[in-house]
């Protein structure tokens, strides 16, 4: 008897029909049903890909999926994760109660909280309608946003809560070739960005999340396009903050990625590795890349600055990237936070500025 | 131990997947239209995964027609070793070709193979001239790179796809090694011409930074036909390559070095600078051995120099 059979009929739902396969440990095997678990260890974390050579915004995790129902070429879970069971931990009030316990022993911070680590925050939710009671609970935390980042386009269940402006839903965004040809299964850029725009219109802040830039034949194309896509549907002043990152994995899943995805293109260019140990490509492509993409969103958004310390209007949302160093914020953006926490305490000031709602949100609930 | 019975077509796993013919053998489809399919198909049964080992053509042919089961020859494997001697047995002929190994070690897995680990294999007989253990713990860590190499060409030949990263491997393979590995198994011959051809690509492309070692230029010069082989598998590389013309590592060390060349520095100075160009620094290292020899450098570096320093910085 498989360990999913074991569940209770009832805690084990399928996501299609599979036929009985025999490669168990197959990471897409996993992916086929969803287990429902009590909550086991410690949820709420740091995100894992904080460091000390680089620069991180410093995001609080919360860990409430483990594997994912999509198949992107790049995913670091088909190295990652021991057990591939798709999995949804059920017991709310003890996630919530870790995010509650850590605000309590620290009085002053504000917190960005995001579901997303071991899975995609949305994908399940017509399955499983976790992220819409995470919702409502972070409605009454205070000092605490909660962000739901996705490649789906399962929004319908979100769109009628009270979530009070406390919750960001971001969407990973990329060129719709990419899109296609590396992210199997998930939404294309036009669901993701006609989800994006229900959202905004249902009063959520939006994150946008640029990751993971690849190079590709015209991406340049490709990425304005994405760009221009995005900004037809979205308005500036409802994106809480916008990331930018270049493709980067463990050089050990070179071997699951040649093997799971042998068409994709991610394994194409050349790559070094960095000081923590993954594989990006070399920095003089990566400077180009993000500053293309930059100088494209400064136009577009007819703003002459952008990056974190131009974040405070709202034509300007917080624009940041992950997992670089001091010197790539220098050169893309002209300056540099001195630390995460700088990078940190920015983002808390452009989130006040930008919406002032969250600010009175926090004092009425200090008082 | 084997057993015989009806297996659902579906159930069963393809080994060698790229084995499954799909050529028409008329004599065989003509004798399976009028009789069906006589002797049964043989299927290892390695880690609860029933693996073909024998029946590609039979499979294709039963999977064309719509037949949910075929007769089949199971034969339970524990270890890698017996699945392995079991293909040996089964597919002495195919064995023998490189790549039916390469597939083999990645179905095998790499670290554990006893297919290149153990002398049981056919190709150790190739290994009698190899007189030290070394000699033979080196041919077999060299098949091995290559083998592991070769279905990625392979594969980046027919989806016409290249990267830098293979074109990279592929030339840090040298001129001794492929003339080792050919003598020792002529079948390699054809595996080894597709790396060559590789290289030859690589410097025809003049977008491309990379430039092959001088003993891989003697190899084409002495083997003008590898060259000319095959057109659309040149055309393929050559089109990958240029589409994917980016300025690689190698191409910024030249870059860095010709700079620092051109700073015209004391020669007791180095300047150092992170290998991977991931770290935003560069040192300066100063050789002294007599005293005020220190001051005496330092002294002797101009403004200009050190602005030229400066905006090297940039690079990095």
């Amino acid at each position: 008897m498989t360990e999913s059979k074991k569940i209770k009929e009832k805690d084990t739902l399928p996501i299609q029909s599979s036929s009985d396969t025999l490669q168990k440990k197959d990471l897409r095997i996993g992916k086929k049903s969803i287990q429902f678990v009590a909550k086991k260890g410690q949820a709420f974390d740091t995100c894992s890909a904080k460091g000390d050579d680089y620069i991180c915004c410093n995001v609080k995790v919360l860990k409430t999926v483990s594997n994912c129902p999509y198949e992107c070429s790049y995913c670091f879970l088909q190295d990652y994760l021991s057990n591939t069971q798709l999995q949804v931990t059920k017991d709310i009030p003890a996630l919530v109660k870790e995010v509650t316990d850590y605000l309590e022993k620290n009085p002053h911070a504000f917190i960005r909280v995001g579901t997303w680590e071991l899975g995609d925050s949305l994908a399940l939710e017509n399955q499983t309608g976790q992220a819409g009671k995470l919702i409502k609970e972070f409605a009454k935390i205070p000092r605490a946003i909660l962000e739901l980042k996705t490649k789906s386009d399962c929004v319908d269940r979100i769109l009628p809560l009270n979530h009070k402006g406390k919750t960001v839903v971001s969407w990973s965004m990329n060129s719709e070739e990419i899109c296609q040809k590396e992210e199997y299964k998930t939404a294309s850029l036009t669901k993701r960005l006609t989800a994006a725009k229900r959202c905004q219109e249902a009063g959520y802040k939006i994150g946008l999340h640029f990751e993971p830039l690849m190079l590709y034949q015209n991406w340049q194309q490709g990425y304005n396009n994405m760009i221009d896509a995005i900004f037809a549907e979205i308005r500036p002043e409802t994106i809480a903050w916008i990331s930018m990152g270049s493709l980067r994995f463990n050089p050990k899943m070179r071997l699951s990625m040649q093997s799971l995805y042998p068409k994709s293109k991610a394994l194409e260019n050349e790559m070094v590795t960095g000081p923590d140990g993954k594989m990006r490509y070399l920095k003089p492509l990566r400077k180009e890349l993000y500053t293309h993409i930059y100088k494209k969103l400064c136009r577009t958004l007819q703003v002459a600055h952008l990056g974190p310390h131009h974040a405070q209007s709202p034509s300007q949302p917080m624009l940041y990237l992950c997992m670089e160093r001091w010197d790539m914020f220098e050169h893309v953006f002209g300056s540099s936070p001195e630390s995460t926490e700088e990078l940190e305490n920015l983002f808390t000031q452009s989130l006040f500025n930008r919406f002032p709602d969250l600010n009175t949100n926090q004092s009425n609930n200090q008082n | 131990m084997k057993t015989v019975l009806s297996m659902p077509t579906h159930q069963i796993s393809v080994l060698l997947k790229y084995c499954l013919s799909q050529e028409k053998d008329p004599l065989l489809t003509h004798a399976l239209t009028q009789h069906g399919i006589l002797s049964p198909l043989h299927i290892a049964i390695y880690k609860e995964t029933p693996l073909l080992i024998d029946g590609f053509k039979r499979l294709y042919w039963a999977q064309q027609q719509n037949m949910t089961k075929v007769p089949a020859c199971t034969h339970p494997c524990q270890t890698p070793k017996e699945l392995f001697q079991l293909i040996h047995a089964l597919k002495s002929k195919q064995i023998q070709n490189p790549i039916i190994q390469a597939l083999l070690l990645q179905t095998l897995g790499r670290e554990h193979s006893p297919l290149l680990t153990q002398e049981t294999h056919p190709l150790s007989s190739n290994t009698q001239n190899l007189e030290t253990s070394s000699q033979k713990k080196s041919y077999f860590h060299n098949l091995k790179k290559l083998s592991q190499l070769s279905p990625n060409i392979l594969h980046f030949c027919r989806e016409k796809k290249f990267s830098f990263t293979h074109c990279k491997k592929i030339i840090t393979f040298k001129k001794s090694t492929l003339e080792q590995l050919i003598a020792l198994n002529p079948q390699l011959q054809w595996t080894a011409s597709n790396f060559i051809l590789a290289a030859s690509y690589i410097e025809q492309s003049k977008q491309h930074t990379v430039s092959i070692t001088d003993e891989l230029k003697d190899i084409l010069t002495n083997n003008p036909q590898l060259a000319s082989q095959n057109k659309r598998l040149q055309n393929a590389f050559l089109e990958k390559l240029k589409m994917n013309a980016k300025p690689t590592l190698h191409y910024y060390h030249k870059e860095i070095k010709r700079q620092i060349h051109a700073l015209n520095l004391p020669k007791n100075i180095d300047l150092i600078w992170d290998k991977s160009l991931e770290t935003h620094a560069l040192t300066l290292q100063i050789h002294t051995h007599k005293k005020n020899m220190l001051s005496d450098t330092l002294n002797s570096v101009n403004t200009t120099q050190l602005t030229k320093i400066d905006r090297l910085l940039d690079m990095l």
